[in-house]
């Protein structure tokens, strides 16, 4: 990855990488690394999740009890924290997720078709 | 609840994500080295990571301070004698203000005890007695008090306190007891603790024998025993029943140990203090007015019954005011004072402050080039600041506690009327408000000060190279400046009110003091029921106390200082008294023959009382040279007859003057000289005024030795009636001063403090003022300049300081020693000497601030010195 594949990617407005961990553990518990990987690859590799604000929300996002962590062994047998959405975090996700589409909705409509 | 995550368990996740994004990369055909660098490479900046979260984690400020703190701790630990001067300052500051503050607290800020005391108002006549009201007017008052319309006055008390004698006991005791209307308890709205209070019918002369102990004497002589209400005592030689005791907080009059019934008579002179209490919904206005057509009323009322009202007033003032306003002025000299010395003590730490971030250029210097904010670095000199004030601070309120302790054992004679001092709750809250403030104070300065010089110059320059500690050598100048203004502002006011004292304590009292012991013994019980018996005991008395070992003699009359006998209009036979200025009053004491040879006072006119002016014989009197001057201005009194017994034209007891005594200065030294009138105790025909006889007796020397014979003699002549208060005549003229010697001392010893701390400030100032310019010194002594001029611009730069610092002093001085007027006396409060005298001080303590760095300067060796640079 080089620096200037990463200057086309897109990056993340604010507020919006919570939404996504949630969005990618409701698949399934995962860890941080998975996280980002799931990220990058479920956006066609528009999105990179940078590192440094990958733990902290993380960190947050626990904080706030809507995930939770516990250590585990990965698929490759490597020792790894794992993440699993509680109760209250799913029913941010759902909450969240509806606010994001409403707010990508009107953005859109004010933007007009693309032609422009 | 969230737990808290450890930083390392954090780094051991990010190697974890590390490791899988390895896995990946070599799934994906690379190296294992390569896989290990491409996978460290897309996470990033693992640090920055590690920050984040650790930032995330706690309270940043929090962790700041923490670091500010064990930083500040540190470095004072490790200069302690900077530490310790810097403290010792503060505690000084802070323990005074804290102490001062506590004094006013409990004399002017803290409410009286009594349930909605904002309602209590003392009520008086002043153009009659001072702070009291006539005992009849009081009655008309009370019975007028729910008039035609809504009173804003709901209860009304009178009240007065007396000496008893407690008899029950296996030896007399004297107690003081609060002689009190029925009415006295609900006015105060108190409550016994047990029993109950007096009933309105028992405030009735004849029904009185009742009694409420107050919880001291309960404690003390009942062992704090319930079943004690009910019980009988002895006093005055007559039985009380207990009815009550009051709870511990209940303490009024002050130092009252029972309550009795006053037993006021209808139509008696006996005049008492008053207290009314409001409606709840009655401001002081509406108290006033209603006193106002209460006058009327009273005014009315004397008229009918053919008596004189002469401008009647009656007038209330909340009861606190009355209680300590005579405190007022001084307290609020003390608070000036202690808040200038509390400014200084701020300067002076700030000097010291400025002088260490000087020290410190460097090493502030370096951090600021190393990148830290300069929010962390003022933070930093801020908590140093407050580390150090706290530290002071802690120590200053144990000095507080120390001498509020010690206060309260002279509280009496340093300032009569001063209600028990404590530090509570709100002087806690106080001194902690103070210790930060000062702290902000003198940390703000410096940090201001260190802030404002280039890094650039302070990493390169040389540490002692001028240019960028100019700012700070600055500053450090005006603080001085400031501290020298203030502490003279603080020298002169201390120094009008030590001259006050020395005028009042050099002053003639009138009378000889040396050798006298005096004394007070309470006539009472049935068998003094009479002035006869108590003639008969005080003849027996002062016949026994003659023959007393090294007694001279022994008399009776009033004690100075103090009131005594009876003050009241009179009248001059056939003549019409001035009308014009005060009212003509004067006061009438009994006294025994050997009284003026006792007091040493001399007969200036006529003769004096004699052996023959017995009961039966006609009246006379003695003026006093004030009476003389005042009633016979220009003439003799000797020959006229003027009226013992006022108000009263059937028998107004003509009685005529046969000599003139010399003045003596009976309420206190700064007071005036009351006209007297000198009636001979065996002409007298009132008992309450024998009742509370005061012995005086001179001896040839030691007169506190005579204490003990005296006790021991009273007793033998009836053992009922205690000796109290003895005192020599010399402690009680030097107790009258107290509280000016109190005064004069508080704040001298603040002003020597602050001059203190100013020179010290001059010394430290001038001292970096020769380390600073010992180049220049060097290179004039080198060129030929004699060593004197060098001494010379140390003494001048020094006398430049004080002249500002004197000016801005003088200017203090002139603007705020108005508010020492009432507490001076025969000092104007621009008294030139006492200026100049401090101005002198000043200069003198700043030259000898400036002599040790000049001598420095003048030694400097040329060679030494030029080597420097």
């Amino acid at each position: 990855m080089s620096t200037r594949e990463q200057r086309n990617r897109l990056s993340l407005l604010q507020g919006t990488l919570d939404l996504l961990i949630l969005r990618t553990l409701a698949l399934g518990p995962q860890h941080g690394q998975g996280i980002a990987r799931a990220i990058q690859e479920s956006s066609d590799d528009e999105l990179l999740v940078e590192h440094g604000a990958l733990y902290p929300a993380l960190q947050r996002l626990e904080a706030q009890e809507w995930i939770a962590a516990e250590w585990g062994v990965s698929d490759n047998n490597r020792k790894a924290r794992f993440y699993t959405l509680t109760k209250a975090g799913r029913k941010r996700l759902v909450a969240e997720t509806s606010r994001w589409r409403r707010l990508a909705g009107a953005i859109g409509r004010v933007l007009g078709p693309e032609a422009v | 609840m969230f737990r808290k995550r450890k930083a390392t368990d954090l780094s051991d996740e990010i190697e974890a994500h590390i490791r899988l994004e390895a896995d990946r990369c070599r799934a994906a055909g690379m190296s294992e080295t390569e896989a290990l660098a491409a996978a460290r490479r897309s996470f990033g900046n693992v640090t920055k990571t590690q920050e984040q979260f650790y930032e995330s984690q706690r309270w940043l400020w929090l962790d700041a301070l923490r670091q500010d703190l064990r930083l500040a701790a540190r470095l004072l630990a490790k200069t302690p004698a900077w530490t310790a001067v810097a403290a010792l300052t503060v505690a000084l500051g802070i323990g005074a203000t804290a102490a001062i503050f506590s004094i006013v607290n409990a004399a002017l800020l803290r409410p009286l005890p009594f349930p909605h005391s904002e309602q209590l108002y003392a009520v008086s006549e002043p153009n009659k007695f001072a702070n009291l009201v006539s005992g009849p007017d009081y009655f008309t008052i009370r019975e007028n008090l729910h008039g035609s319309y809504g009173s804003s006055i709901q209860e009304m008390t009178a009240y007065d306190s007396a000496g008893v004698n407690w008899t029950g006991g296996d030896r007399a005791e004297r107690l003081v007891a609060g002689q009190v209307t029925a009415s006295f308890f609900p006015t105060l709205q108190a409550q016994a603790l047990h029993g109950r209070t007096f009933h309105p019918e028992e405030d009735r002369p004849g029904t009185d024998k009742v009694v409420v102990l107050s919880y001291g004497l309960w404690q003390r002589r009942f062992g704090g025993d319930p079943a004690t209400v009910g019980q009988t005592i002895r006093l005055n030689r007559t039985s009380a029943l207990v009815i009550g005791v009051m709870p511990q907080w209940f303490d009024y009059p002050q130092g009252a140990d029972l309550w009795v019934p006053i037993a006021l008579p209808r139509e008696n002179g006996r005049i008492v203090e008053v207290i009314a209490r409001a409606s709840s919904s009655a401001t002081s206005v509406d108290v006033n007015q209603e006193l106002q057509r209460l006058t009327s009323v009273v005014t009315r009322d004397y008229e009918r019954r053919g008596f004189k009202s002469d401008g009647l007033r009656i007038v209330a003032k909340p009861l606190q005011e009355r209680l300590t306003g005579n405190l007022r002025p001084a307290l609020l000299v003390f608070s000036g004072a202690v808040g200038l010395m509390l400014l200084i003590v701020c300067f002076t730490v700030a000097n010291l402050m400025l002088a260490r971030a000087m020290a410190r250029q460097r090493e502030i210097a370096v951090r600021v080039a190393l990148g830290a904010p300069r929010r962390r670095i003022l933070g930093q000199l801020l908590t140093e600041s407050l580390l150090v004030s706290l530290l002071g601070g802690g120590l200053g309120l144990g000095l507080a506690v120390l001498s509020i302790r010690a206060l309260n054992l002279t509280r009496e004679t340093a300032l009569a009327g001063l209600p028990e001092v404590s530090i509570d709750l709100s002087t806690a809250e106080f001194t902690l408000i103070a210790i930060v403030l000062t702290g902000l104070i003198f940390g703000l300065a410096p940090s201001l000060g260190s802030l404002g010089f280039g890094v650039h110059d302070a990493l390169q320059g040389e540490s002692r190279s001028m240019t960028s500690s100019a700012g700070l050598q600055r500053m450090r100048r005006a603080l001085v400046v400031a501290q020298l203004g203030l502490s003279l502002t603080l020298l002169i006011g201390a120094g009008l009110l030590a001259k006050s004292f020395y005028q009042l304590h050099r002053s003639n009292p009138g009378y000889d003091p040396a050798n006298v012991l005096t004394a007070r013994i309470n006539l009472a019980g049935p068998s003094y029921a009479n002035s006869s018996r108590q003639k008969e005991f005080i003849e027996n008395l002062l016949q026994q106390a003659g023959r007393l070992p090294n007694v001279e003699a022994a008399s009776i009359g009033p004690i100075p200082p103090g009131i005594s006998g009876n003050i009241g209009i009179f009248e001059i036979e056939n003549q019409q008294l001035p009308r014009s200025g005060q009212p003509a009053v004067r006061a009438l004491v009994d006294v025994s023959l050997d009284y003026f040879r006792v007091m040493g006072v001399p007969l200036l006119e006529g003769r004096t009382l004699a052996a023959t002016d017995s009961a039966n014989a006609p009246l006379v009197l003695v003026a006093n040279q004030a009476f003389a001057r005042r009633f016979f201005p220009g003439s003799s009194p000797l020959g006229h007859r003027v009226s013992t017994i006022q108000p009263n034209p059937r028998d107004p007891g003509w009685a005529e003057i046969v000599g003139v005594v010399g003045d003596i200065r009976q309420t206190g030294l700064d007071q005036d000289v009351i006209p007297t009138l000198y009636l001979s105790f065996a002409q007298e025909r009132l008992t309450s005024s024998l009742g509370r006889a005061n012995l005086l007796i001179r001896v040839s020397h030691d007169p506190a030795a005579l204490k003990a014979p005296l006790e021991k003699l009273v007793a033998s002549i009836d053992r009922d009636q205690p000796v109290f208060d003895a005192k020599t005549m010399e402690q009680r003229l030097a107790d009258s001063l107290g509280s000016r010697r109190f005064a004069a001392l508080l704040t001298g010893g603040f002003a020597l403090i602050a001059a203190f701390l100013a020179s010290i400030g001059v010394y430290g100032v001038m001292s970096y003022f020769v380390t600073l310019r010992t180049p220049e010194f060097g290179i004039r002594l080198a060129l030929g300049a004699p060593r004197e001029q060098v001494l010379g611009l140390i003494l001048r730069e020094g006398v430049l300081l004080a002249l500002i610092g004197a000016g801005l002093g003088v200017g203090g001085a002139l603007g705020l020693s108005r508010y020492l007027a009432s507490l001076l006396y025969g000092v104007g409060t621009r008294d030139p000497e006492t200026f100049i005298a401090a101005v002198l001080a000043l200069v003198f303590a700043v030259l000898a601030a400036c002599a040790i760095p000049g001598r420095r300067a003048a030694q400097v060796d040329p060679a030494t010195a030029l080597r420097h640079d």
